[in-house]
């Protein structure tokens, strides 16, 4: 078991690296993985926190929360040590658990 | 009535293994999966996590112990544990970490006191980044001090639209709902006794336009406003807010938002013995599902499966409704049954008896198909999904019996009794 964490352009791209990690379809044509990783879509994450204010009775911003311009993604892959073909290029290599985490998993002791 | 060839009834495990009563040599074990760690509660009430991957839960939520399956969630809400910590924005409320023993038995659980009178309230507000549209379940562990209500509100990013509901932390009850605005709607509630006088309280809310949410937790003195009086408190701990539809199992978050992995693979193959008998045969569950979000057209399914195309199948959709499915090729299916249900605890069965089948629920035969033409030619897996990773059920399993032999109705009736 190892983890990894992505930056991704945007969800469509993400739908296709998925689904590139392995599909199949059921007996009424509805596909589903064949693969046992957990994925954990996150989105535009974050990035910086909005500041706000209670002037009058009433919150308001101050100063804009930050969002990224990527599509981020966090993954616990299944019996792999490496990157599967086209997800490398939109690694992350955090020095710290990040944004998110699987409950009672440490990314950093996991990391790919 | 003869015994069944595979029984579950949740009672023991390993890791990556829950055992099954029947067939006694092991040979019925179901495989069981999940990455990472879980909480369950314990047989004497308190909140446990199980740690490790691969370790099923025996949750205790009534007298006897169930087979906890759920999907992924994420607690999107920092710091569950810690409303001292910045991340929980305080109003007319001094917090006092670890004054009280929490749901977990550890002394965890904060004390939130008012430290100024006033008929605004007082308060502490949380921010959670969500998906856009998203339904969302805000919950709390909270226990009455000598402020006897409380109350648990969602607002928008804005703080212009929002629901909250009041709860009474002495009767254990909730009450004057309110939706303010269309951004965000009170759909459900609950509140759920734990021990030593805690209660999970929940609210579950449609939301739309909005990336950011802010869950807010009030103490109240006053029976269905705000008002508070300096000394005023009560505890909590354990906030957690999630997207989906029903309130999951708690999950602890620090200064990352967390997942809990989902619960999969779990099957049995009847390992060295014989098939399923083909021909004829009853399987039987005694489940409580979980609710099914409307998107998702498959529902979550327990299935008894064979070769490409036989399939039994107890399909729990969106709406409390229990599809019934019995098919052994590409073409419209031998049996199709839609029950609607109260989505609480259910127990149903399908019989099949060389071209004859009947569907049963909670002591009552529902409807009954003959067809001839058509049968089995392997049923071998049975299995707590449509297909490998499809469809997953999600809920608590009480028991399962697979029998290889057409029980009649009144042994099925008394069977299916809730």
């Amino acid at each position: 078991m190892t983890i990894g964490k992505y930056e991704f352009n945007d969800k469509e791209q993400v739908k296709e690296k998925i689904e590139g990690l392995g599909v199949d379809y059921d007996f009424e044509g509805n596909q589903y993985p064949t693969h046992n990783h957990t994925i954990v879509e996150l989105g535009n994450i974050v990035l910086q926190k909005g500041e706000y204010e209670i002037k009058d009775g009433e919150m308001q911003m101050i100063k804009e929360p930050v969002l990224s311009d990527k599509y981020h993604v966090d993954v616990i892959w299944y019996d792999i040590e490496s990157h599967p073909y086209g997800w490398k290029t939109y690694s992350c290599d955090l020095d710290s658990e990040g944004m998110h985490k699987f409950s009672g998993i440490s990314y950093l002791e996991n990391k790919i | 009535m003869k015994n069944p060839i595979l029984a579950l009834i949740p009672s023991g495990y390993k890791n990556g293994k829950v055992y099954s009563v029947l067939p006694v040599d092991g040979d019925g074990d179901f495989d069981f999966f999940r990455f990472g760690d879980a909480t369950r509660v314990k047989e004497n009430g308190l909140i446990e996590t199980i740690v490790g991957s691969n370790n099923p839960r025996l949750n205790w939520s009534g007298d006897c112990p169930s087979l906890l399956m759920e999907g992924a969630s994420t607690n999107l809400q920092i710091r569950s544990e810690q409303f001292d910590d910045a991340a929980w924005t305080k109003t007319r409320t001094t917090v006092t970490a670890n004054e009280d023993v929490s749901p977990e038995g550890t002394e965890t659980a904060d004390k939130l006191e008012c430290n100024s009178s006033s008929v605004l309230g007082m308060r502490v507000r949380g921010s959670a980044s969500i998906t856009s549209g998203s339904t969302i379940v805000l919950s709390v562990f909270a226990k009455k001090g000598n402020a006897t209500y409380c109350n648990l509100a969602l607002f928008n990013d804005a703080t212009t639209d929002y629901s909250s509901i009041f709860f009474d932390l002495g009767k254990g009850t909730s009450f004057t709902p309110q939706t303010t605005g269309s951004e965000i709607t009170l759909i459900d509630n609950s509140i759920e006794s734990f021990t030593n006088g805690w209660y999970r309280i929940s609210i579950t809310c449609e939301t739309s336009g909005n990336t950011t949410v802010r869950p807010y937790i009030y103490g109240t003195t006053s029976n269905g406003n705000f008002t508070v009086t300096q000394g005023d408190y009560n505890y909590f701990w354990g906030a957690q807010l999630e997207e989906g539809n029903y309130l999951s199992s708690y999950i602890k978050t620090e200064g990352n938002i967390t997942t809990r992995a989902l619960e999969r693979r779990i099957s049995t193959t009847l390992n060295g013995q014989t098939q399923f008998n083909k021909n004829q045969g009853v399987a039987f569950i005694d489940v409580k599902p979980f609710p099914v979000d409307a998107s998702d057209v498959n529902g979550n399914i327990i299935s008894l499966v064979g070769g490409t195309y036989n399939r039994i199948l107890f399909r729990f959709r969106t709406s409390n409704v229990l599809e019934f499915y019995v098919n052994n090729a590409p073409a419209p299916a031998i049996v199709d049954y839609d029950l609607a249900h109260n989505g609480g605890r259910i127990k149903a069965a399908i019989r099949w008896n060389n071209g004859n089948y009947s569907v049963f629920a909670n002591g009552q035969l529902l409807n009954s198909y003959l067809n001839t033409s058509r049968f089995f030619t392997d049923l071998e897996t049975f299995q707590f999904q449509q297909s490998t990773s499809l469809y997953e059920f999600e809920g608590e399993v009480y028991e399962i019996q697979v029998f290889d032999e057409a029980l009649d109705n009144n042994e099925i009736l008394k069977l299916t009794e809730l």
